[in-house]
């Protein structure tokens, strides 16, 4: 995991994904969403599409419901 | 190994909430390398993983061998065991690897979707919260340096 990636995480926390639909898979890169979609696989090939290597973005998960872990 | 994370706020019906959600760097056994944000839940028996970040990861486990779960509403879901290569960082500090016994989460729903570090993750850490001031710490108690 590279530095970028604390750039990333920090882009996550400030943004809200307001607009992103709950449930959905969001890659966030160069401090931006660069995909989101139902599909984690369809996410990752949205990565390979934009010649973005995997593992220099952070992924994660919408959830706009309240846990209860 | 001392990482101070922020908590994530969020609005949940009005009300704002923060989470404990640090990144974590996945290793699948097809060399895939995944950063994928997790949630620390201190409540949970297992790490609980979904599966299609499992199958991506090419982790193995047994569809057949099953094992119930159930969260604490009450809602019943179907797990089966698996292991996880975990490597936790920040910046260039000093990371962390390890291999975490964890449960694959094999409904695909939206129940427990998340990745969720629970007291197999916890077991190799001491970690503080300071919910006052919105922030956390991960402190290593044991294992491995990447």
């Amino acid at each position: 995991m590279s530095s970028n990636i604390d750039g990333e995480f920090s882009f996550f926390l400030k943004h809200s994904f307001d607009g992103y639909a709950d449930g959905s898979w969001v890659a966030i890169y160069d401090s931006k969403v660069v995909s989101s979609e139902k599909k984690l696989h369809d996410v990752l090939e949205s990565l390979k599409k934009q010649a973005i290597p995997a593992s220099k973005v952070l992924i994660t998960k919408v959830k706009k419901t309240a846990s209860y872990l | 190994m001392n990482f101070a994370y922020s908590c994530k706020k969020q609005l949940l019906s009005g009300i704002s909430v923060k989470r404990p959600i640090i990144p974590v760097e996945l290793h699948g056994n097809n060399g895939l390398v995944l950063v994928v944000n997790a949630i620390l839940d201190s409540g949970s028996d297992f790490t609980l993983i979904p599966k299609e970040l499992a199958d991506e990861l090419a982790l193995e486990y047994d569809s057949m061998d099953k094992c119930s779960a159930e969260s604490y509403e009450g809602e019943p879901f179907t797990t089966t065991k698996s292991s996880l290569r975990i490597i936790v960082r920040k910046g260039r500090q000093q990371s962390l690897m390890f291999d975490v016994r964890c449960m694959v989460n094999l409904e695909e729903g939206k129940q427990h979707s998340e990745l969720i570090l629970g007291s197999t993750f916890f077991g190799y850490f001491r970690i503080h919260f300071n919910y006052p001031h919105d922030r956390f710490q991960i402190l290593s108690a044991k294992g491995q340096q990447a």
